[in-house]
């Protein structure tokens, strides 16, 4: 057996995967294993590498299935591994279990001595190319039906990245009570009239940024349900003037709804009244989702932008899916439309949109 | 290893299960701050009292984190306001420079001095979400420099202060970072995994319950005897078991230890106790707002009529 590789090898593997871990995370496993941690059993190292390298549940449960890929080093191996890093610098001994280190146990199933192998399908890693990161495993075993899957969530942007976006739509002006200490003002008065009379005050600036977003809760929309709600959740700490959230299903009309389960309706004027001179950003796939094209739906949607563009400016469009499946359906015809910007609903495409929303005109395609 | 390690059960206030001691000894070895997490009142706080106590620190420097906090008042302070005062007045020569308004800021003291120390950043979740960005490469690097200081104050500054421009605590000296978050916001993804992660569940059996208990009231046997704290513990067990996924906020040790209190103080008995476990005496300081309270005791009675 290879000494140096089991934790290499299971930290490659993990870093392939996706976890951002760096060299720094390496070095401080081998500090702990150099200090007594995670030796012993075989629990003791998962336990180490679970604390040090896994922060959510769906990298525990893959380093989960990683570690038991790998056999358990003596003690000695250990205090090996631990040892010869302090020898050797470490960028040199990262890349040696590309070419010495054992790969995965399907290739050798004998070798490895962990009990229970079985109840793991083994995999077959397809890989082009190493740079290019692990491909997908391809199961050489019937899947078992029985075993339990969890199922991570995986939104387009995280809430923290949402929130950050928000915080980017800013348009500060001076407003409310006069509570700011106007410097400039302040000394200028006092060089005038030699004494101080009173500091000279201003109201704060606050942002008056104003959005309304329009969401549709249409069937084809489901898959993004969740994320719906975690945009609107993150609208709480947008620091945002105004933001205000209704719903339409399919395509937007004369009456909104309040709730994301089609009720409490408002009527389309109400709400251009309460929400006057905002920006607006509809959410919703625009029949890209089946890839339909139709025509009533283009037209319908169309009456409604020309309808609110003379309230709300600018509107950006933002579509889940992403720009090539938009074609030969309704969403194309919709994104032509010269009322509002179409936009991949991802980060990048987030941050456009707030530019487009702040005044910037998008670059045309 | 040089140091012995931190147990978890030598204070007569707090008792740690193992893995959460096992932790604490890894982010102690690896000089890296801990991330506590857990229900409220599991004892997050209480476990940085513990391993101060558990390793002779001294006393804990507790930073209690606002919505307005900001990272820099962690690290030092300036006082302008005394400046501008001062400097109203040709009399006072000092308000030309800067390092006597100078001032280190609770993490940046726990930096400086030349002892080891507990820091604890109580509920880092109130803050804006910058706040932990700008905390990380001080706890990463455990140095931080006054940026507001002039270099040529600097020899001054030193000589009446005790400190310069750059903060760095000694590789032996550096605190160890107890950081408890409530979950109400998202912490940013390097801060994560920077810190170790240790994640105080509610006790498992009523064997570890007892021990806490006995622990943090410090009533003796004698005073409350066996089979009434177990009566107690299994009471609270039950209503607990009801609460949990309904309850606003479920009872936890903080409440079971105050219950406990009360039991004692009015001396209440092992038969009172078990009349109706789902609704012992006092049951409703187990809870903390009205709707579980009523929520509660709508349970509890139906279940009892169930079972009658």
């Amino acid at each position: 057996m290879n000494d140096g590789f089991v934790l290499e090898g299971l930290f490659l593997h993990l870093v392939r995967s996706g976890f951002p871990l760096g060299i720094r995370d390496y070095q401080d496993a081998l500090s702990a294993l150099r200090g007594g941690f995670g030796t012993g059993s075989r629990e003791n190292l998962l336990w180490l590498c679970h604390t040090l390298w896994a922060r959510t549940n769906e990298e525990s449960r893959q380093l989960d299935l990683l570690f038991r890929r790998f056999p358990f080093p003596s003690d000695e191996q250990v205090r090996k591994i631990a040892g010869e890093s302090i020898k050797q610098p470490e960028v040199e001994q990262l890349p040696k279990p590309a070419t010495t280190g054992q790969p995965l146990p399907p290739t050798q199933p004998t070798k490895t001595p962990i009990q229970d192998r079985r109840s793991v399908p083994s995999a077959e890693i397809v890989s082009r190319n190493r740079e290019e990161g692990m491909g997908l495993p391809r199961a050489r075993v019937e899947p078992n039906y029985e075993e339990m899957f969890i199922l991570a969530r995986r939104p387009n942007v995280s809430l923290r990245a949402l929130t950050i976006i928000w915080r980017r739509f800013r348009a500060a002006r001076r407003e409310g009570p006069r509570v700011e200490l106007d410097l400039d003002a302040t000394i200028d008065q006092q060089c005038c009239m030699g004494i101080l009379e009173s500091p000279v005050l201003v109201p704060a600036r606050r942002n008056q940024a104003k959005l309304v977003l329009l969401m549709d809760v249409s069937n084809s929309m489901l898959p993004w349900q969740d994320f719906q709600r975690m945009i609107v959740e993150s609208l709480q700490t947008s620091h945002l003037g105004q933001a205000a959230v209704y719903y339409f299903h399919n395509v937007p009309a004369d009456v909104f709804y309040r709730r994301d389960t089609l009720t409490r309706p408002i009527p389309i004027e109400k709400v251009l009244k309460e929400c006057s001179s905002s920006t607006l950003l509809v959410f919703s796939d625009a029949g890209a989702v089946r890839g339909f094209n139709r025509r009533q739906r283009v037209q319908e949607s169309a009456d409604f932008l020309a309808q609110v563009w003379r309230h709300w400016q600018p509107i950006v469009w933002m579509n889940p899916m992403p720009a090539d499946r938009w074609k030969n359906s309704s969403a194309e015809k919709i994104s032509q439309l010269s009322y509002a910007s179409m936009l991949h609903l991802n980060e990048e495409g987030l941050v456009r949109a707030i530019d487009v929303l702040r005044g910037k005109p998008l670059k045309a395609n | 290893m040089t140091q012995p390690l931190y147990r978890g059960d030598k204070t007569d206030f707090y008792l740690a299960p193992p893995n959460v001691a096992d932790g604490v000894n890894l982010a102690i070895h690896l000089n890296r701050p801990i991330l506590v997490e857990g229900e409220p009142g599991c004892g997050k706080t209480m476990l940085a009292y513990s391993i101060a106590a558990e390793k002779k620190l001294g006393a804990v420097t507790k930073i209690p984190i606002k919505s307005t906090s900001r990272a820099q008042d962690l690290l030092y302070r300036v006082n302008s306001l005394r400046r501008l005062q001062d400097a109203q007045s040709q009399l006072n020569p000092n308000a030309q420079f800067i390092y006597p308004y100078l001032s280190l800021g609770p993490l940046g003291n726990a930096l400086h001095q030349p002892k080891r120390s507990v820091v604890l950043i109580d509920e880092i979740d109130k803050a804006d979400i910058d706040f932990p960005n700008d905390l990380l490469d001080v706890l990463d690097t455990f140095s931080f420099e006054i940026s507001d200081l002039p270099l040529e104050e600097e020899k001054k500054c030193k000589t009446t202060n005790g400190f310069g421009r750059k903060i760095q605590s000694d590789k032996k000296t550096q605190p160890i970072v107890v950081i408890t978050s409530n979950r109400e916001k998202r912490l940013p993804e390097p801060f994560l995994r920077r810190c170790i992660y240790v994640r105080l569940l509610f006790p498992r059996t009523s064997d570890e319950l007892r021990d806490i208990v006995r622990k943090n009231t410090k009533l003796t046997t004698r005073q409350m005897n066996e089979k009434i704290l177990k009566a107690a513990i299994d009471s609270f067990l039950k209503v607990r078991a009801k609460a949990v996924g309904s309850a606003q906020k479920p009872p936890s040790t903080s409440e079971l230890i105050d219950w406990i209190r009360i039991l004692h103080w009015k001396g209440k008995t092992v038969q009172e106790l078990t009349k109706d476990p789902e609704l012992p005496p006092y049951w409703q300081l187990l809870f903390k707002n009205m709707s579980d309270i009523d929520a509660h005791e709508a349970v509890a009675k139906k279940s009892s009529e169930a079972k009658s």
